[in-house]
């Protein structure tokens, strides 16, 4: 039994569908070979905090979708390739639901994949299709996430002695510059993010870079924000309002 | 002709309600089924108002802002609403609650229900989980399902993996802004742009290098900011100076000098009245209707193309708060400094403007009362002249946007960006307040000097005409030079070599084989790095020193200067990574150079000023 998944931009997600089976192997389909090395790299770490073997991987290049390529050339270039890069599909391989909603169309009727793997919060794991399987809950502690994104969560005091909580990545290169993230919290698997009241605009402005900057590293999925102010949380989709399901387009 | 039915996933929230409106643009639907799904244990939510107001029509959508003109005639860009095709009505909805997880069975009841007709279900984003079933091949037998795309089309995706494309409409920008809660004025849109385009593009062709004047050099001297080091190897390029103006006028144009700083510009019947500057701050704005001229002309991929894009406050209390953080803005920065013209001027602009008497000390200023005396003179305003006051009443704004193959595309245009941290300060990053837009990702800056920072979101105007292939180009920030304006810098290159070679008393020849370190191409090496390039070589700790010394001794000249100056100068000299080599920090701070420098400086603190640099005696 092999997952099939698109290399899409919460890796959290497709990681715990790595490791929610003995899969065969993985096959990623990927736009760029770095995104894979990372992706890589985060499962050696959970792997090896786990004491987990890792699954083999294996890479399928697919058309990118960027600030050159639209959709319109993805469609185009992908079906163009077939039927020479048309993969054999075993009916009981799966194709997870990782990409955006025409990759996985695209990917499901070129390659003639008959089942899906989805995620549930209260299910896991599970089938749809011409197969139904229930496979593992996989669960991140905070440590795992902090660990797998190679990241440090500290407690810092600002001037006016309140204390913050400050995330930054291992090797420096970025870190929240907000002092008003009160407090960081993992809960079914998703980062729940505490936001105090930001008094000035320039404040704000950190706030609001700082949810930029988290929804770059680790997905807009895999964050929940609480309290954000107004004007920020009106564009930020998904707020702590609305049930979030776990997709990432 | 066959019906259309189509149907399309409503999820909780109002967060797919641009792809459901761009669905039912794009589709022409006779009738559209709302799909609104919930999971177990939660009721159904009712579909987004301002979805169904849409679909009615661009009034039925300006009503959902009941308060956005109750205050104030609030100028705005009227929405579109939903555009039946040849004018037929407006497609009936139907809203229909579905178990989340009884989706599949639904469709397969609704293609049985709809057999004989054109029924279609689209797949827009947002709720993959809920229609992961659906896309499985084979899973429907007679629904077409389908994909609408950001430019209006409709692509019909078949179980083989083949595809067909429909033509459809685009939901206008502007509809997507109005649906989203944010409603918006935008100054010019691709038919006004177009109109004048001879003469932006005239104004580019001409356009030339602005040398620094002497005028220029007094007004530096007077900031409170030392200028930035770029700012004499990175100049503007504009319109308004001579050699501009002389080949604007070889073009054929004419210009006409009027008070307050504005040139008439004249061209092929058009006619342009430019700003030139402002409470002696020099202007750029008329680059955004260049830089999106060079769009509408060379973007093909673009369909929609709008510059000015204003994002309105849309409340009572939020204009009245709006124009009290202006206020106390205006105030601060006038306390600051009341004989700054540039930091000054706004507030007792506004104060003569309502007749109200400033003093000196604005320690009891009363800032209810002028807010409320802005605001009647606001309400006294009709909404065309409220449009030079927009920068009161809006929450961001964007210089250029976009809208086509692509998705929306947002353009920040500038004269030049001489502080590299302009592009990551939390302050400056970009003039949509970042509290407002947080798609970064999409935000490109266009600037329009000499030799810009490189990076992949700076895009140089003179590069637009390449098309949004320039985006992908490693050259993409640098600037293309006229002939003419080759002519200038090379003529300009010919007598310094001149003088390099009297200096010398050695041709250039010779120079460049004696001294090739300073005559190869380092963009060639290191193309990345070509804006580090002036990087001085340190070998050691003390070299560091007598370095930094030497460079404040020769800025100084004898005279005593700021510290914020002397900053300047020593991160001229020594870069971050060095100066956390050779110091073990990446700032070098005002105590280390004092002890450091000492037997080179002498520094002079201020309570509540900046630091004052002298030569050592």
């Amino acid at each position: 039994m092999r997952v099939f998944a698109v290399m899409g931009t919460s890796s959290t997600l497709l990681l715990r569908a790595v490791f929610c089976w003995k899969w065969n192997s993985v096959v990623l389909f990927y736009t760029d070979n770095k995104e894979v090395e990372i992706f890589r790299k985060k499962l050696a770490i959970y792997s090896k905090r786990h004491e987990l073997s890792l699954p083999a991987i294996e890479c399928f290049e697919i058309p990118p979708v960027d600030a050159l390529n639209s959709l319109s050339d993805f469609i185009q270039k992908i079906v163009a390739s077939m039927p020479n890069n048309t993969l054999q599909v075993d009916k009981d391989d799966v194709l997870f639901y990782s990409g955006t909603v025409l990759h996985i169309r695209c990917l499901a009727t070129l390659h003639n994949f008959k089942t899906m793997l989805l995620h549930d919060t209260k299910l896991g794991f599970h089938t749809t299709g011409d197969l139904e399987v229930q496979f593992d809950k996989v669960s991140l502690t905070l440590q795992d996430f902090l660990e797998v994104n190679q990241m440090i969560m500290t407690t810092k005091s600002a001037h006016d002695e309140r204390t913050y909580v400050s995330l930054h990545s291992k090797d420096d290169s970025w870190k929240t510059k907000s002092k008003y993230l009160l407090n960081v919290e993992f809960t079914n698997d998703k980062l729940n993010l505490y936001w105090g009241k930001p008094p000035t605009s320039t404040q704000r402005k950190f706030v609001a870079l700082d949810c930029h900057e988290l929804k770059e590293h680790f997905g807009q999925y895999t964050i929940i924000h609480h309290n954000l102010p107004p004007a920020i949380d009106l564009l930020m989709r998904y707020s702590s309002e609305i049930e979030i399901e776990e997709e990432e387009e | 002709m066959t019906s259309k039915i189509l149907a399309i996933i409503s999820p909780p929230g109002e967060d797919s309600v641009i792809s459901q409106a761009r669905a039912i643009q794009a589709h022409q639907p006779d009738m559209i089924l709302l799909l609104k799904t919930f999971f177990p244990n939660q009721d159904p939510t009712p579909t987004s108002t301002r979805l169904l107001a849409w679909i009615k029509g661009s009034r039925d959508l300006i009503d959902t802002y009941p308060e956005l003109c109750s205050l104030i005639d609030m100028p705005y860009t009227a929405p579109f609403g939903f555009q039946p095709n040849n004018n037929f009505d407006v497609p009936t909805v139907l809203e229909i609650d579905v178990p989340a997880n009884e989706l599949h069975l639904h469709i397969l009841d609704l293609e049985r229900r709809y057999e004989d007709l054109d029924f279609r279900f689209d797949i827009l984003p947002g709720a993959k989980k809920v229609i992961a079933p659906l896309l499985i091949p084979g899973s429907l037998q007679s629904t077409k399902i389908t994909y609408s795309l950001e430019e209006g089309h409709v692509l019909i995706l078949h179980d083989n993996g083949t595809y067909a494309r429909e033509d459809g409409i685009l939901l206008s920008l502007i509809d997507r802004f109005w649906l989203t809660g944010i409603p918006i004025y935008v100054e010019k849109n691709r038919e006004s742009i177009s109109e004048m385009s001879s003469l932006y593009s005239a104004l580019l062709k001409s356009q030339s290098i602005e040398f620094q004047t002497e005028k220029d050099k007094i007004r530096d001297k007077n900031r409170i900011k030392s200028p930035a080091p770029n700012k004499y190897i990175d100049l503007p390029l504009n319109s308004s100076n001579e050699i501009a103006v002389n080949q604007f006028l070889s073009l054929g144009g004419t210009i006409e000098y009027l008070p307050d700083h504005i040139m008439k510009f004249s061209f092929d019947n058009l006619v342009w009245e430019i700003k030139t500057e402002e409470d002696d701050f020099k202007l750029g704005n008329n680059l955004e209707l260049i830089a999106a001229n060079e769009i509408v002309q060379h973007w093909e991929d673009v369909v929609e193309v709008y510059q000015g894009v204003s994002f309105l406050v849309s409340s009572e209390v939020e204009i009245r708060a709006q124009v009290r953080r202006l206020l106390e803005r205006e105030l601060g920065e006038f306390q600051s400094n009341p004989h700054k013209e540039h930091t000054g001027n706004k507030l007792i602009k506004r104060c003569l403007r309502l007749g109200i008497d400033l003093d000196e000390n604005t320690d009891n200023f009363p800032i209810e009362e002028v807010m409320d005396s802005e605001i009647e003179y606001l309400k006294s305003l009709s909404s065309e002249d409220l449009v030079p006051h927009l920068w009161m009443l809006r929450a961001a704004e964007v210089d250029i946007m976009t809208m086509g193959e692509f998705g929306v595309s947002m353009f920040d245009v500038k004269q030049s960006m001489w502080r590299e941290s302009y592009l990551t300060s939390e302050k400056s990053a970009t003039q949509i307040s970042q509290n407002v837009i947080l798609r970064n990702k999409e935000n490109l800056f266009i600037v329009n000097s000499t030799s810009p920072f490189e990076r992949s979101n700076i895009l140089h105007l003179t590069r637009l005409s390449e098309g949004r292939e320039i985006i992908g180009d490693r050259t993409r920030s640098q600037w293309k030079p006229t002939d003419l304006n080759l002519r200038v810098v090379k003529r300009i290159v010919r007598n310094q070599i001149k003088n390099m070679e009297k200096a010398t008393g050695t041709k250039i020849e010779v120079l460049k084989r004696i001294l090739p370190e300073f005559f190869q191409d380092q963009t060639k090496e290191n193309p990345r790095s070509a804006i580090s390039s002036g990087a001085t070589i340190i070998q050691n700790k003390q070299d560091a020193i007598k370095k930094i010394s030497k460079a404040l001794l020769e800025h100084m000249n004898g005279k005593p200067c700021t510290w914020s100056e002397a900053a300047t100068v020593i991160g001229g000299v020594i870069t971050t990574e060095q100066k956390k080599q050779f110091f073990g920090k990446k700032k070098f701070t005002r105590a280390m150079a004092e002890e450091l420098l000492r037997d080179y400086i002498s520094i002079t603190y201020r309570t509540g000023k900046d630091a004052i640099v002298e030569p050592a005696k």
